[in-house]
């Protein structure tokens, strides 16, 4: 894949051209930036372009190089992935030891370490000496979507580029031209995914809608806090009937109306809202969820989900939040509540 | 030690390692450091180990290294190695025979140690002065590593020296820390960074702006190599000119213009406005918590220019900065740029660990615009809701005291011995002297309403009768009225209660000359009679107090209970409830 089939990302594209034309190609690279924008393909792109029998600043394609890097098949290439959980002070010192060598082939060796925050701290540590000083003829990628974890010691060695989630325009672009998509799937899924082709790939449209139905259904029945048996109802089956990552992915999409609902709310239009395909259904929640009970509920939830790690109990959790929610000062107007029940 | 293979070519090589400092002069910011090893150098006074301790980038390997040459280079020992004989070069490269350097980090474990330095350390120098072990991290050494470096450490052969280097100094064991000498590396201050990087930029014929200069020094944090990172990264994306909208781009700075608009949206409560200033920071690539913490500094900013005044050593703005922000904190009161920076880092720290880190950010900043514009009416409330409260209270638990906000009352606050501040006692009824304090006439007060009618504080009048005391020398007294468990007027009645313990004090004020004094000048203060009903708490409390008296004082009794302390220390345990026994004396 040479440059201009990498989507996205303008900025980096044109720092690192511009330093393989001028040749300044930094020995150590950070490329930070969220999961699913593109990093990888941007590192092996770079892979391609110092390596590339054509030696220009863009890769051929062609050449044996181009092509083996493409296969995953070139010797000079070697990506670094996690061992388990973390990437091992062992795998490290392997990296250090060939950073050493002559490369079989190529100009340069590349390690692309994805993602680099899975080291553990003995392994940073090991890669410090040879990320300062490596010899020549090898270039270090380190990939992470969560650059403050990566240790003060290694990022000081490196030079950062920051990737950017891509516009919704060219996620559905993309979407558009990969797969034949009904148009409003496609436009649901480019907003869904957050600017990260990586994550519209992951979704499972179907599955989201079903988990969308009972949140609309949640929100709406918090909203008139009439019905407080469904209410307890719904704290078990969120609670107690679902594990903990369903638990978790049901929060997201909760979390995703609200924001939807707030947009409505300030906006008033629905330029910048993700599920724009049930616009008219948010509308009608909006009347019924003013800012503050928006700001009060996604609170409550937050709080929840970090302490699911304290194996909080989660159903008497959401029975709590629920019930002070449906009972709570900031309740809609009547007025709001019988727009809701007209519906 | 691995650094041997020399490469043919020489491609471009960065900032940090291009301009690596190799005279001691060339080292920034840690003169205290260079100039102790100069000496120890011209005097022959040299330790056989040292520890080169302190953050990131700030010169401890560059430092190791110019000292490994000023000791073997071939005009040696000397303060400026020459860089050109054969010593100084192969240090330089890192192909030195004499001088390892090795990577503690990679080689962590107790076999390298032996193999690396113990083995080794009783050759003679193959040809140089000493042989020196340069370990870098070595924090990262293994427990038992560490342990076999001990002896060698301790009494190495005279030809042999080792230079530690560290960023985690608090791992190195005790063991090994007393049998070096310590350097502690300074970060580096912004200015001599900025002068390092004008030299380098100059060197190199890149044209910058001392503001975009500045900006990249900043961002260093204290840290050479971070800053000359940067650098790098700045002229990659940019070219050799350079101008400040370039560093501010390159490095996903937070400009001035765009905290400026969000504190006006803020000021505005334009949650809207604040809604497309997030989404375009996000579509910019920014990280949504470093941008908190720049607002955050920025509120900082604002706070100072308040409260204080422009200060140029409180403010680290530029001018243009300044001029830009000026006008800003008019908009805001004093308390509410507090408020403001309270949830902003409140705010930042949340965002750490948030699932959604953009929506978080959002909802945090509109609340903090609606706060901003519906305060006045929150405080409203609030009030109300504290009056509410205690006139609820006082309804439904005679005994149980109002606590009232204490800035309703502003009189209270401040005791001054002038009687003429004293609203006469008959005026109203009266409050009990301590909130704590049961009270016995509680509830013919909240038959009155005693919330909204002006209070005559007795604590004024203990206050005053105190000082008063005081003044006459009679610090006896005032300390013994410091006891008493409470202190009430009622009607012209001053009543002073003592705990059934303290009933030494109680003695002490009743004694014949002493409660003459008291009334005296109880009558000058208030400027009419006053009895004085001094007592024992128990005789002369009122039945319904026992029923229901406050619960912390009851915990407290119970807590200094030799029964209840034993059985508490035996089991581990610790109070949770007091409830009184019904005893046949309380009824």
């Amino acid at each position: 894949m040479s440059w201009e089939m990498l989507i996205g990302n303008h900025r980096v594209k044109a720092t690192l051209q511009a330093a393989l034309r001028d040749d300044r190609l930094a020995h150590a690279l950070i490329f930070s930036g969220p999961d699913g924008v593109g990093k990888r393909q941007f590192a092996l792109a770079l892979a391609k372009a110092v390596n590339c029998m054509e030696r220009g600043v863009d890769s051929c394609d062609r050449c044996p190089a181009c092509r083996k890097i493409d296969e995953g098949a070139h010797m000079d290439v070697i990506l670094v992935e996690p061992e388990g959980t973390f990437i091992k002070i062992d795998q490290v010192r392997q990296l250090v030891q060939e950073a050493y060598y002559r490369p079989f082939e190529a100009q340069r060796r590349v390690f692309i370490l994805d993602p680099a925050d899975a080291m553990n701290e003995s392994a940073a540590n090991a890669l410090l000496k040879v990320l300062e000083e490596p010899p020549a003829t090898s270039l270090i990628i380190l990939l992470t979507s969560r650059l403050h974890a990566l240790l003060p010691t290694i990022r000081s060695r490196c030079q950062v580029h920051t990737f950017t989630p891509l516009t919704i325009e060219e996620v559905e672009c993309f979407l558009r031209e990969r797969y034949q998509r009904p148009e409003d799937q496609t436009r649901l899924l480019a907003r869904l995914s957050g600017g990260r082709i990586g994550r519209a790939l992951e979704i499972d449209l179907s599955v989201y809608r079903t988990w969308r139905k009972e949140a609309l259904e949640l929100l709406k029945l918090l909203a008139t806090g009439d019905d407080r048996a469904r209410l307890i109802k719904a704290a078990e089956y969120l609670g107690r009937k679902l594990s903990r990552e369903e638990f978790e992915d049901r929060l997201s999409v909760l979390n995703v109306l609200l924001r939807d609902i707030l947009y409505l709310t300030v906006e008033g239009d629905e330029a910048d809202i993700i599920n724009v395909d049930i616009a008219p259904t948010l509308r009608r929640l909006a009347a019924a969820w003013p800012l503050e009970r928006i700001a009060s509920l996604s609170a409550h939830l937050e709080t929840l989900r970090r302490n699911l790690q304290q194996n909080v109990h989660r159903q008497i959790a959401l029975e709590e939040i629920f019930l002070l929610m449906a009972s709570g000062e900031t309740r809609p107007s009547t007025e709001a509540k019988k727009r809701l029940l007209r519906k | 030690m691995s650094r041997g293979l020399a490469s043919d070519t020489m491609p471009y090589q960065v900032i940090a390692r291009k301009w690596r400092p190799q005279t001691f002069e060339d080292v920034v910011g840690q003169e205290a450091i260079t100039r102790t090893l100069q000496n120890a150098i011209a005097d022959e006074r040299l330790h056989h180990a040292y520890i080169f301790a302190g953050p990131r980038g700030v010169g401890k390997t560059t430092t190791a290294r110019i000292f490994a040459r000023a000791l073997n280079c071939a005009q040696g020992p000397t303060i400026k190695p020459c860089g050109a004989c054969a010593a100084c070069q192969e240090i330089a490269e890192g192909r030195s025979i004499d001088v390892l350097e090795i990577d503690a980090a990679t080689h962590t474990q107790v076999d390298n140690v032996r193999e690396v330095i113990i083995n080794t350390i009783g050759m003679t120098p193959a040809r140089d002065r000493y042989k020196i072990f340069i370990i870098d991290e070595v924090h990262q050494l293994s427990s038992h590593a560490f342990n076999a470096l001990l002896k060698t450490l301790e009494e190495p052969p005279p030809h042999v020296l080792f230079i530690m280097a560290t960023t985690e100094r608090h791992k190195v064991p005790e063991t090994i820390l007393s049998r070096c000498q310590i350097f502690d590396f300074r970060l580096i201050p912004e200015q001599q960074i900025f002068a390092r990087l004008r030299h380098i930029a100059e060197e190199e014929g890149i044209t910058i702006t001392e503001a975009a200069l500045h900006k990249i020094a900043r961002a260093g944090e204290g840290s050479m190599r971070d800053a000359q990172s940067v650098f790098d990264q700045v002229i990659s994306f940019a070219g050799r000119q350079i101008t400040d909208e370039d560093v501010v781009t390159a490095l996903g700075l937070v400009g001035t213009d765009v905290l400026v608009e969000v504190t006006e949206a803020i000021a505005d409560g334009d949650s809207r406005r604040i809604l497309h200033l997030i989404g375009g920071l996000v579509d910019r690539g920014y990280d949504l918590r470093y941008f908190c913490r720049e607002l955050m500094t920025h509120f900082r900013n604002l706070l100072i220019l308040k409260s204080v005044g422009y200060d140029g050593e409180l403010l680290s703005l530029s001018s243009a900065e300044l001029e830009r922000i000026r006008e800003l904190p008019q908009r805001f009161s004093e308390g509410e740029l507090i408020r403001a920076f309270h949830l902003l880092t409140e705010m930042e720290h949340d965002l750490r660990y948030a699932s959604d880190p953009r929506f978080h950010l959002e909802i945090g900043l509109i609340k903090l615009a609606q706060a901003e514009k519906l305060r006045p009416l929150a405080e409203l409330i609030d009030r109300l809701e504290a009056l509410e409260k205690r006139l609820r209270q006082e309804n439904t638990a005679p005994v149980a005291e109002a606590v009232a906000p204490p800035a309703a009352h502003p009189g209270t606050e401040n005791a001054s011995p002038r009687p003429t501040s004293v609203t006469p006692p008959s005026a109203a009824p009266v409050r009990d002297s301590s909130p704590e304090k049961a009270s016995a006439n509680s509830s013919e007060r909240a038959a009155t309403g005693v919330a909204l009618a002006p209070i005559a504080d007795d604590r004024t009048i203990v206050e005053q009768m105190k000082a008063a005391l005081d003044e006459r020398g009679k610090m006896l007294l005032s300390t013994a009225l410091d006891q008493a468990q409470s202190i009430e007027l009622v009607d012209d009645t001053l009543r002073i209660a003592f705990a059934e313990d303290a009933r030494v004090f109680k003695e002490t004020l009743t004694g014949r000359s002493n409660l003459q004094l008291l009334q005296h000048i109880a009558r000058q203060i208030s400027g009419r009679e006053i009895r004085l009903h001094i007592l024992t708490e128990r005789g002369a409390a009122p039945a319904v107090n026992q029923e229901d008296p406050r619960p912390d004082r009851l915990r407290a009794e119970a807590e200094r209970d030799p029964t209840v302390r034993a059985l508490l220390k035996t089991f581990r345990g610790e109070l949770t409830e007091v409830v009184r026994k019904k005893t046949p004396e309380d009824g």
